[in-house]
């Protein structure tokens, strides 16, 4: 199992960095092509709540990416404030609400999402995406 | 993300939106759209032929951007957006508040 690890400064400019290292791993391990473009989202989305939402002191946060044999685990913590995942509201188009899509996104596209929020030391959300067997024309 | 490619037509503007849209980028778009919806334009057609990318924030700020036009009596158009992005515009259901077209000629 190999793991790669990548610390990126809380600066927007850098996201896509977040996006262009788990294409490359991801195109690696055989992932279809439209399972990268859900990877590249999943992980930016993540990036960017790191960035907006966790008033991190701390000039910079990691990502982690463990390649299995039949699955990619990547994880993006930050050391800013924590949150609640249970308190995230549910997005509303017609209304004020227009938070918690990045979540929402993450949770929709990915098979498995954990998430250990500490208030006070930060965030750490793991998503896990398996590789299809079934291969994309 | 580059936007500065605005073609008017009578009452119809269209904006060209190239490569990616997110964090970084997101202030940008908006920008560029605001000046189009300060126009006498009532109809704004983003041609998405050439966005490779975008994500939530970007999908945060087409809402303000419609809501806004909306006030103003103008329409949001997203012509021609590529597969992966129509996938999220579909899940997050802003295909159901912004019109999607696909223009054959692309």
């Amino acid at each position: 199992m190999d793991s790669i690890k990548l610390t990126l400064p809380t600066k927007p400019e850098y996201v896509s960095l977040a996006r262009l290292t788990i294409a490359s791993v991801a195109n690696n391990m055989g992932f279809s092509i439209g399972d990268v473009e859900d990877l590249k989202v999943a992980v930016s989305e993540a990036c960017t709540n790191a960035l907006n939402h966790s008033n991190n002191p701390d000039p910079t946060y990691d990502l982690t990416y463990l390649v299995e044999s039949k699955k990619l685990v990547f994880t993006v913590t930050d050391r800013g404030v924590g949150f609640e995942p249970e308190a995230v509201a549910i997005p509303d188009l017609n209304g004020t609400q227009l938070g918690g899509f990045g979540l929402f996104i993450i949770k929709s596209l990915m098979d498995r999402v954990e998430i250990i929020s500490e208030r006070g030391s930060g965030t750490s959300i793991t998503m896990i995406k398996n590789l299809s067997t079934t291969h994309e024309v | 993300m580059n936007s500065n490619n605005i073609i008017e037509m009578g009452k119809t503007s269209m904006v060209s939106i190239k490569g990616e849209i997110d964090i970084y980028s997101i202030e940008k778009f908006r920008a560029s759209i605001e000046k189009v919806i300060k126009t006498q334009a009532t109809e704004i057609i983003l041609d998405c032929s050439e966005l490779s990318y975008m994500d939530s924030t970007g999908m945060g700020v087409l809402i303000e951007l419609r809501n806004k036009s909306k006030e103003m009596g103008q329409k949001i158009i997203m012509m021609n957006p590529r597969p992966n992005i129509k996938k999220l515009l579909s899940l997050t259901g802003v295909d159901k508040i912004i019109e999607i077209v696909d223009n054959p000629a692309n």
